[in-house]
């Protein structure tokens, strides 16, 4: 004396069970892969680690600064290689634009009165402080000075 | 079957009327099945609440349990230690240790023959007594490499086992030894800012960062070798610090060591002679003579002193280097670096207020710093009237390189004394500081050491367009309780530019010997005054600071001085 009511409770109960079960060895599967990602991630780290050590390892200012004796042709600034734009003397007012300036049309004109007007308006000498220091450090850090040069 | 029931029950009394005691049994039990109904049906409606509101409700995030796997970087003991520019000096890298369960090795002598052969380092001997020990755990060796770890696994010997273990490396090597120090086997720091930051940097994971800078370190110690090269010296150091901030940018104690191997290092090479040593500073330490002369006020710039003829007191005569025999104004006696004339306004300053000066710019004790190794000073106890004479041009007291740079700096900076600092602060976080001196005072000392540069002793160290000043200083070493006429510790300490002192740098040779191009001097003046001024070309190329006219008119008059008045 099966009714259908009992038909559709047993159904029910059929078709859970059958969804926990599925759910559960998905979520089972997903840890899993949780488990290996960041199983990855910790070796990349890892990795990544070991890398920066020999990065700074090959990164010996003394190492670069022999390479950079046998390949480059750079040698310590000198003071008198550092300057900065308000030390440039100002162009002369009518002053015919430079020819490379004339040929290059990249190049707009009106470039020689702009640069003149930033020389006299006698702006705060600032040097290019935050460029600057990094971009002559390194080659200075680089090079050995030639006994010459001294 | 619940409901059927409750319908049988329901229907009862239309088929049947009971009377009396069994009417209300009847009434009883509908009243009871009436109250567990509604229980059931409570507590079935809170755990369908709960389900909805766990499973929909509770922002869908994953279950905490998943997130015990997470970590957030890799497993480490101790911190890493990066330069003012983030550039690494020392890390920790996972290696693997290998140790033995004797008792689960079948055969010691075997194991240890055949782990002699790939494990380099060990002895089979050694091997084979540690393996045939009774105990459950030795160590084999410790940091093995991948290769050797390899080598191991394929000798296949039963009772080897691994364990994850960490090791301390210095990718610089020898260049930041003497800062850096260096850890013990079981990573616990035992010198330098791994001994003294040690606790840090095992609690904390991020990079502790120094002040140094790792460019100008390197730049320091090529010179400071090129120098002990050239002249033969048994050793050297060289401090830069940063004027505002007391920062050391670059200290260089050579000779140095390995710190990835300093059990190699023979002990005189771990010495720091910049915190460690106590050397009798000679004439730099006239700079604090003078400056407590004219700080009390005992003497002007206009005043001089009689140095024509030696000063005779008790068994020891005070005589001039180079003597000028005559009378010499205050700055004449700086730039001659006459011992006469400064032990002379040693006697006019008085023991207390000498006494008391030296000690306000900290060099009567250990300088605070962070490094462990620090170094009292050596002061002359009692400190009678030859003391004063002879503490005036720095002779009978000794004390640290780190105490003269320090106290040079509050005398450059405008007189405020700010304590040396390796480690990096926050940037709104400032060292403590004190005034030690007036304005006036160290705006006078700057015009003088501007003036030794210009024009008497430290020439060498001039860099046109840098305004270089400083105090050259050398001082015989005594051996068997005597002055050894041969053997010296030249040194020099200066700031520049003058007019704003941004660098304060210290630099010294131990036992320099003159050649032909010094025609034989090993005084500081030949030796050391031209590494200055090499250092201060490349301080200001590293940094790209541009050179000012030294004959421009505001610095002119600022570092105006009317040296001979008579």
């Amino acid at each position: 004396m099966i009714r259908p009511g009992n038909i559709f409770w047993i159904g029910l109960a059929l078709t859970l069970g059958y969804g926990l079960y599925h759910l559960k060895h998905e979520v089972k599967a997903l840890e899993d892969e949780l488990f290996h990602l960041n199983r990855q991630i910790l070796a990349e780290q890892q990795a990544i680690h070991v890398l920066r050590a020999e990065w700074s390892y090959i990164n010996q200012p003394q190492r670069l600064q022999s390479l950079s004796q046998r390949h480059l042709d750079l040698q310590p600034t000198r003071p008198a290689q550092i300057g900065t734009l308000a030390t440039l003397p100002a162009r002369p007012a009518d002053a015919p634009a430079p020819a490379i300036a004339a040929s290059s049309p990249a190049i707009p004109a009106p470039e020689a009165p702009t640069l003149k007007a930033r020389v006299n308006s006698n702006a705060p000498a600032k040097p290019p402080q935050a460029a600057m220091p990094q971009q002559s450090a390194v080659l200075a850090a680089d090079r050995r000075e030639t006994p010459g040069v001294r | 079957m619940a409901t059927r029931l409750s319908d049988a029950l329901r229907a009862l009394p239309a088929r049947l009327r009971l009377e009396g005691t069994g009417m209300q049994a009847m009434e009883t039990a509908r009243h009871r099945l009436m109250v567990g109904g509604v229980l059931f049906t409570v507590a079935f409606a809170v755990v369908a609440l709960r389900v909805v509101d766990v499973t929909m409700l509770k922002e869908g995030h994953e279950p905490r349990v998943a997130s015990h796997h997470r970590q957030t970087g890799p497993e480490r003991d101790r911190a890493d230690i990066v330069d003012r520019n983030g550039e690494l000096l020392a890390t920790s890298l996972s290696t693997a240790s290998l140790y033995a369960n004797p008792k689960l090795i079948l055969d010691a002598n075997d194991a240890a023959a055949k782990l002699a052969k790939v494990l380099a380092g060990t002895t089979e001997k050694d091997l084979a007594r540690r393996l045939a020990s009774d105990r459950s755990f030795v160590w084999v060796q410790r940091n093995l490499s991948p290769r050797q770890q390899f080598a191991v696994n394929r000798l296949g010997i039963p009772g080897l086992f691994f364990q994850r273990d960490e090791r301390r490396v210095y990718p610089h090597g020898a260049l930041t030894a003497h800062i850096l120090g260096f850890t013990d086997i079981d990573n616990r720091g035992l010198a330098g800012i791994e001994q003294s930051y040690d606790d840090r940097l095992r609690q904390v994971d991020n990079p502790l960062q120094l002040t140094i800078d790792i460019r100008l370190q390197h730049v320091v110690r090529q010179e400071l070798t090129a120098s002990i090269e050239e002249f033969r010296a048994i050793g050297g150091a060289a401090l830069v610090l940063d004027v505002p901030t007391g920062e050391v940018l670059a200290l260089v104690s050579l000779p140095d060591f390995d710190p990835n191997a300093p059990g190699a290092a023979e002990s005189d090479t771990r010495f720091n002679r910049i915190t460690l040593g106590t050397y009798e500073p000679g004439s730099t330490f006239k700079i604090f003579n003078t400056a407590a002369a004219l700080d009390f006020g005992v003497a002007s710039l206009r005043d001089g002193y009689d140095a024509s003829k030696p000063i005779q007191i008790s068994r020891f005569t005070i005589s001039d280097y180079k003597g000028q025999k005559r009378w010499l104004s205050l700055p004449e006696i700086i730039m001659y670096s006459s011992n006469i004339g400064s032990a002379r306004m040693g006697i006019d300053l008085g023991r207390d207020r000498q006494r008391q000066f030296l000690s306000r710019v900290g060099v009567l004790k250990a300088a605070p710093f962070d490094l462990p190794e620090v170094a009292a000073p050596l002061i002359p106890n009692p400190w009678r009237d030859i003391n004063v004479m002879t503490v005036a041009f720095g002779h009978g007291i000794s004390v640290t390189p780190l105490n003269l740079a320090v106290g040079v700096t509050a005398v450059v900076n405008g007189g405020i004394l700010r304590p040396a600092t390796l480690v990096r602060r926050p940037g709104d976080v400032t060292s403590p500081s004190e005034r030690v001196m007036t304005q006036r005072t160290s705006d006078q000392m700057r015009t003088l050491m501007r003036l030794v540069v210009e024009r008497g002793s430290g020439k060498a160290a001039n860099v046109p367009g840098y305004a270089v000043g400083g105090k050259t200083g050398t001082a015989e070493k005594i051996v068997k309780g005597r002055y050894h006429r041969d053997m010296r510790i030249s040194s020099f300490v200066g700031a520049f530019p003058m007019h704003a002192p941004r660098f304060v740098i210290y630099a010294m040779l131990d036992e320099p010997k003159g050649n032909k191009a010094t025609h034989g001097y090993a005084t500081a003046g030949w030796v050391v005054a031209p590494l200055v001024g090499r250092l201060v070309n490349q301080i200001a190329a590293i940094y790209g600071i541009p050179p000012v006219d030294d004959n421009a008119p505001e610095f002119r008059d600022q570092m105006l001085i009317n040296v001979a008045v008579r």
